[in-house]
């Protein structure tokens, strides 16, 4: 009966992360969309490629280095300084390949290199129309294979050093993805510099149109779509976490080994869902690009703790996140000429860390991890720095959640992104120049975005009624 | 080229079932020097469209007048 149920968890945790992985790459679908529709026409089989390629190149770094990263830095440098090339994921494990004694290891690696290859599309879109393809790419490694992941490997695992000695909670990548990859954006913008054309002579913003607005809005759509697969592939979906020799207790869990419910979790993520859409609706007086987006500021802001919030808690924080993303995006925009094209520094950036700081405030006091060898999740010594409950485990602090929030967001965001922009920048890499951003970044392709309107159709057609003598 | 296997009789002593296993040192290598090319081939392209640009005419697009309905 062991064995049988030990069979059945296995092969339900590899089907459901497979369903995880192709959930999600609906974000990059979306992301695509997204971003080709806020470009302009001459830009947009660049702004395309661009993020369609950040896909393998993502993909490949984590094939390389990004999965081991998340285990071998879990408890560096707090409980050990050594970083093991044992853990299965280095690329020459033969665990993430076919191997009829491992089916969990190959759909955990697409799972989290889906989360890198997110990461690395949410700084896409707000450098396009003028970034050279090469500085994306090179900016896209960093952040999709090693600035969030080393986040993820501390405070995003049940025996990572942060979970267990800070208590910190950040359930679905607010502070650990989304925070680190808009801050990131953010410093490589401060060097990127804005559109020609986007500020007037005295500072004034100018509103750079979308070339197909539905585009954009259908853009988004989809990235809900991915998004349900993004938190679905943040659980632990099936374990048993009672103690050994204990009535067996078969749950879902978060990452932490902690018991949540799949019911609960849909709940909050509609509610958040919802008062972002609405609030975004209603601040931005009916733009859809602001009323879509706020559906994402909604739920990025109560990502961090939506496994346990209730939803209406979900709902006021996604509220107070959407307005003041929304409030953030412009100021910056006045005050400091941040040209972001899609708003993603203040989506994701602000809202991340907005998310991960509530979440130590709302949820505090609550168990930080639960060790079970279900979840293969193992207490540490001395954990709980900020305090520990009757059980000894860690608790939920805004001080571990804060200290947590705020090392992502400026530690592996806003300083690597700064400097990379700045060698970048420095080097000549980071921009292409004038006359080619007045081309348009499709150079000589131009013409074949559109055929039926540069009128590529209409010479093609003469040519056919030449030939067919009509 | 073969996986070595030729019996799925007794799959508890089964493990890795593709081709040339043993040789995933090789594969790594592989995956570095196509990244790596991947990377290169990029920055050579963003060169040569730099400087295709610059001796390109950059023609303006055309601004349309938008007639008010009547």
């Amino acid at each position: 009966m062991t064995e049988q149920l030990g069979a059945l968890t296995t092969i339900f945790t590899e089907f459901y992360f497979f369903l995880t992985v192709v959930l999600m790459f609906f974000i990059h679908v979306g992301f695509c969309m997204y971003e080709v529709g806020a470009a302009r026409t001459k830009n947009v089989q660049h702004t395309l490629l661009k993020n369609t390629m950040a896909i393998p190149l993502v993909g490949l770094c984590f094939f390389l280095f990004g999965m081991w990263i998340y285990i071998a830095f879990q408890g560096w440098p707090v409980t050990s300084l050594s970083l093991s090339l044992s853990t299965g994921f280095e690329p020459w494990s033969q665990k993430i390949a076919p191997n009829l004694s491992d089916r969990i290891s190959g759909v955990f690696w697409a799972a989290f290199a889906l989360f890198g290859m997110t990461a690395a599309s949410i700084v896409s879109g707000s450098l396009i129309e003028r970034t050279k393809t090469s500085a994306f790419f090179i900016i896209a490694i960093y952040v999709g294979a090693i600035a969030w992941v080393v986040p993820a490997a501390w405070g995003w695992a049940g025996n990572g050093w942060m979970a267990q000695y800070l208590g910190f909670h950040d359930q679905y990548c607010s502070a650990v993805l989304h925070s680190v990859a808009g801050f990131a954006t953010l410093g490589v913008l401060m060097h990127l510099g804005p559109r020609i054309g986007k500020f007037a002579a005295d500072g004034t913003p100018r509103e750079i149109p979308p070339h197909n607005p539905w585009l954009v809005t259908i853009g988004l759509f989809m990235i809900f779509i991915g998004f349900w697969g993004f938190y679905a592939a943040c659980h632990i979906p099936i374990a048993n976490v009672a103690a050994e020799g204990a009535t067996p207790y078969f749950t879902a869990t978060n990452i932490y080994g902690v018991p949540i419910t799949l019911s609960g979790v849909v709940m909050n993520f509609s509610l958040a869902l919802f008062g972002g859409m609405v609030t975004a609706y209603i601040v931005s007086k009916g733009n859809p690009f602001w009323t879509y987006s706020g559906g994402l500021t909604g739920l990025i802001s109560a990502s961090a703790g939506n496994d346990l919030y209730h939803p209406v808690i979900a709902l006021v924080i996604a509220v107070a996140g959407t307005v003041m993303a929304y409030k953030l995006h412009y100021w910056q925009e006045k005050k400091f000429k941040i040209d972001d094209a899609v708003g993603a520094v203040s989506v994701h950036g602000y809202c991340g860390l907005f998310g991960g700081v509530v979440a130590g405030f709302a949820l505090w006091g609550y168990p930080a991890i639960m060790p079970s060898a279900g979840t293969a999740v193992a207490l540490g010594e001395g954990v709980g720095w900020f305090g520990v409950n009757a059980e000894g485990l860690p608790i939920v602090t805004p001080f571990g959640n804060i200290i947590g929030s705020l090392v992502f967001a400026l530690g592996f965001g806003l300083l690597p992104g700064w400097a990379l922009g700045k060698i970048l920048s420095s080097l000549g890499m980071l921009r292409v120049s004038p006359e080619k951003e007045l081309l348009g970044l499709d150079g000589r392709h131009v013409p074949t975005t559109y055929p039926a309107h540069s009128g590529l159709e209409a010479e093609f057609e003469a040519i056919q009624r030449a030939e067919a003598k009509i | 080229m073969s996986t070595g296997i030729t019996s799925v009789a007794n799959l508890a002593d089964l493990a890795a079932v593709y081709p040339f296993a043993g040789y995933e040192w090789l594969f790594t290598l592989i995956v570095v020097g196509f990244t790596l090319y991947f990377i290169a081939a990029q920055i050579s392209m963003d060169k040569e469209e730099s400087a295709e640009a610059v001796s390109t005419t950059i023609p303006a697009t055309p601004a349309t007048t938008i007639v008010p309905a009547e």
